[in-house]
């Protein structure tokens, strides 16, 4: 059974567009959202979360519907994009007090509190309110209230902002592991390159409606209007240019100035590769470096929105 | 989790933030005002009845302002709070029902407001009999103390209740409390039954002969202290079953 | 490899000049923003404009009834029945620019209160709201200073306050002007254009400082708007209350609107003359004006204290 199943979803506030005629279907694990400000996205977790309900169609997660159901929420934990906290409560507190809300009784509500905030790598200063604590103190301290009760489902929404590079980089592990250990993760973020490096399925949203889902490369094979870029750094270009041009999949070779790479745009990147080896070993063209810099996620994004 | 459990979980929270908070700070002060202003009034050689000062700054300051003022500071923001704070996500991302969250934040609010208005009426009438030297009878401190407490759990709830489907209800709620009632209340004729501080005067006015003085004109009309009670405690329940119903039902955006 | 640009540059020779009158542009964008959202206006000027309509008429009317002045001057009015009539004329007309002046007198009193709310529901959120979504922070990384963040918002609240209260007034003493039999009204009362415009800058001013003060101390407009009609009512009241057991008028001083109501009474009230039918106080307040003066100039001085200090607060990051 798919984790996520929105059909036709919509949802709109007075005038303005939230989402609009959205289908997706997420099978499971580390699944990221991305789009450009306003594409939708934060109505969209807003919605897998239960806090809110869809205008139009419909939205199943694991198999309910989420608004106002607590069954559901028992399985879910939500750390939101705003910055809010019970200012006058320190972090400990604000956790367990929400973990008490979760069902848990007094003593289990501190211990699995404790262990959060471990896991977010927060341990120090929390005897103070939480408004004296820094902005990366106060995304931990969301992130712990979203994962203390261990839940199925964990939706984040840019999880990432206010962390310094090296928060990043361990709430980025974090979420791996919760990945590997079974959690179901839904994460929004406008840092690409960080969504890439934690998941290969993407859902790319644009003024509210879908633009495209799946693994990354698997998108960027649909894009036939973009043809994919190969640069190559070798010994001798115009030997390899001369090769290449005779392809029938590249659309064009441009020669390198200086010490630059050659560039190739090739229709079927596949074919590409297969034929370039040979080639390039029978002209002893001797091949530095290959990069594709247009198969990542950004290049994906830039193509797809821009 | 079950609604009582919820409700008694939010109520001890609440309670504990709000006792300590700013807001009831500022409460008390209001609370004091009768008390100042009778400290005032014994002050000059001579003063009016002692009993008269406990009369007059009753009826016409904390019954129709201290109370309603009060109640309002604190009423309105038992939802209205967590909806400008953003902190209604976390909540209403959790397994309890929502209803629990009015009810436990009101109990809350209702309690500090027993406290403060209690204390403000008590302190009124300590204040009178030290400076004037004499004793207030029971059968007038006694109801209003139980007014002020019944007309702060009315108000409050009231105000709650507001605060779970208008933006701003403490806007709405002034309106009400000032113009409203002060119009209700003042004039004369079946309508002042419309004014809860009408029930409050109702309430003390049944209990002592002590208050003719201020049953004239447009206040010779009032209710039992019966019919007041169950008046005020109509209102409450009311008030909490509308906006338990509206609270479970209703959408709160939060903007980012 | 790095590179670097500063030809494109040229290094600056001239001065930097600060602008005059930096709080004028955040006047004017207060002003702008509020006018947006048209259901305050209506609500909060309905009343205004409905008074104003109703004095205009009323003292349009009495000069519509009365027959016109016919050419004074000359034979003695006790033999004379043509003097005589001009004479009679002439009293009657100086009783309705009496009466007329009352109307005026009375229509200024009743917008003040209507000021209140105006000044309360624009001015109420503009420092508080500032102070908690840290927009202040915006303004005082710019070269702003402190009496120019003030006297933005200050103009700003005292915009919509003498909107509700000086434009009607003006606007029943032109239809009166213009009502009068050879601008009657503008010869023998000018005075109380002058007195009702000075008056309305009073009131404007201290509700705007107090709101404005109020607005300093607390961080939502809602409680801001609390505060400001609390002290209003709640001074009023306690001033009944008072009255109603010492029964001396004198503890009504306690009411901070009775001084502007005796303010008022003293600046605009009808000064004696030889063929006036009536004299009397508009309000029953008699202490002394100056007393109302000085609350109220000490309420205003007050004000303004409570605002510097708090905006000295502002000013400084963290």
């Amino acid at each position: 059974m798919a984790v996520l199943e929105a059909h036709k979803l919509g949802r709109w506030y007075g005038q303005v567009v939230g989402l609009n005629e959205l289908t997706l279907t997420i099978e499971g694990g580390v699944t990221g959202l991305i789009g450009p400000n306003g594409a939708g996205k934060s109505t969209f977790l807003k919605l897998v979360a239960g806090e809110i309900k869809p205008s139009r169609g419909t939205l199943r997660v694991l198999g309910e519907e989420p608004f106002a159901n607590r069954a559901y929420f028992r399985r879910v934990g939500f750390c939101p994009q705003q910055d809010a906290l019970y200012d006058d409560m320190t972090g400990p507190q604000v956790v367990t007090f929400l973990l008490r809300l979760q069902g848990f009784d007094r003593r289990e509500a501190r211990r699995r509190a404790a262990r959060a905030l471990e896991r977010v790598a927060l341990t120090e200063g929390l005897e103070r309110p939480t408004r004296g604590y820094s902005k990366g103190m106060r995304q931990r301290v969301r992130l712990a209230q979203a994962i203390a009760h261990d839940p199925e489902l964990l939706i984040v929404d840019e999880p990432l902002n206010g962390l310094d590079p090296v928060g990043r980089l361990e709430m980025t592990r974090l979420f791996r592991e919760l990945g590997a250990a079974g959690t179901h993760v839904l994460i929004s973020s406008h840092v690409l390159h960080e969504v890439e490096s934690l998941t290969r399925f993407v859902a790319l949203l644009h003024h509210g409606r879908l633009l495209a889902q799946g693994t990354v490369p698997e998108i960027r094979k649909l894009l036939n209007r973009h043809p994919r870029r190969v640069e190559i750094r070798l010994r001798e270009p115009r030997r390899m240019a001369r090769r290449l041009v005779e392809f029938e999949d590249v659309r064009s070779v441009r020669l390198p100035e200086d010490d630059g790479p050659l560039i190739v745009e090739t229709g079927d990147i596949e074919r590409f590769f297969e034929r370039l080896t040979p080639v390039a070993a029978e002209e002893r063209a001797g091949i530095r470096t290959i990069e594709s810099p247009d198969a990542g996620l950004e290049a994906v994004f830039d193509y797809l929105v821009g | 989790m079950e609604l009582l459990r919820a409700t008694l979980l939010l109520f001890r929270t609440h309670f504990r933030r709000l006792f300590f908070s700013k807001r009831t700070a500022f409460c008390a002060l209001i609370a004091l005002a009768p008390t100042g202003l009778s400290c005032v009034v014994l002050g000059f050689d001579e003063g009016p009845p002692p009993l008269d000062v406990i009369v007059f700054p009753t009826w016409m300051l904390m019954f129709q302002i201290v109370v309603p003022l009060t109640s309002l500071i604190m009423g309105s923001a038992v939802i209205s709070e967590e909806i400008d704070d953003r902190t209604i996500t976390y909540l209403f991302t959790r397994p309890f029902p929502r209803a629990a969250l009015l009810l436990g934040r009101w109990l809350a609010t209702a309690l500090v407001l027993a406290v403060v208005l209690g204390v403000g009426a008590v302190l009124h009438t300590v204040t009178v009999e030290l400076l004037a030297d004499i004793d207030v009878p029971t059968e007038m401190t006694r109801p209003i103390v139980e007014a002020s407490i019944l007309g702060g759990a009315a108000y409050s709830a009231l105000f709650a209740s507001l605060g779970t489907f208008l933006k701003r209800p403490m806007i709405v709620g002034l309106g009400y409390a000032f113009v409203i009632e002060g119009i209700l209340a003042n004039m004369p004729g079946k309508n002042q039954g419309l004014a809860l501080v009408h029930h409050l005067r109702s309430f003390v006015a049944d209990y002592s002969e002590h208050w003719a003085q201020v049953r004239q004109g447009p206040f010779q009309e009032l209710g039992t202290a019966h019919d007041a009670v169950v008046t005020l405690v109509s209102v409450i329940a009311v008030a909490l079953i509308v906006g338990s119903l509206v609270v479970t039902r209703r959408q709160y955006v939060v903007t980012s | 490899m790095a590179s670097t640009h500063i030809e494109v540059y040229r290094p600056f020779e001239g001065e930097l000049r600060p602008r005059a009158m930096r709080f004028f542009p955040l006047f004017l964008s207060q002003a702008r923003v509020r006018h947006k959202r048209k259901l305050p206006l209506l609500l909060l000027y309905a009343p205004p404009a409905i008074t104003t309509i109703v004095f205009s008429f009323i003292v349009y009317s009495m000069f519509s009834l009365e027959a016109q002045l016919d050419g004074a001057g000359g034979p003695n009015p006790l033999t004379d029945p043509k003097a005589a009539l001009a004479v009679a004329m002439a009293r009657g007309m100086a009783q309705q620019l009496f009466e007329v002046r009352s109307q005026v007198v009375e229509a200024s009193l009743v917008l003040q209160g209507f000021s209140l709310l105006a000044i309360g529901w624009f001015g109420a959120g503009l420092i508080s709201e500032d102070t908690k979504l840290g927009a202040h922070l915006l303004y005082f990384s710019r070269p702003l200073t402190k009496l120019d963040y003030f006297l933005g918002h200050f103009l700003t609240v005292g915009y919509f306050g003498l909107l509700s209260v000086l434009v009607p007034t003006l606007i029943i003493c032109l239809v009166a002007t213009f009502s009068s039999p050879d601008f009657a009204f503008l010869k023998e009362e000018w005075d109380v254009i002058p007195a009702s415009i000075g008056h309305a800058l009073l009131t404007v001013t201290m509700l705007s400082s107090v709101t404005l003060a109020v607005s300093c101390l607390v961080k939502r407009k809602a409680f801001a708007l609390i505060g400001l009609f609390g002290l209003f009512f709640g001074s009023q009241v306690a001033g009944q209350v008072l009255y109603a057991m010492k029964k001396d008028e004198r503890l009504m001083m306690v009411g901070i609107w009775n001084h502007l109501l005796r303010l008022g009474d003293w600046v605009l009230s009808i000064k004696g003359r030889p063929m006036d039918l009536a004299t009397g106080q508009l309000t029953q307040f008699d202490w002394s004006p100056y007393v109302s003066l000085g609350v109220v100039g000490g309420l205003i001085a007050v004000s303004l204290g409570v605002c510097w200090l708090r905006m000295r607060k502002l000013e400084g990051v963290g």
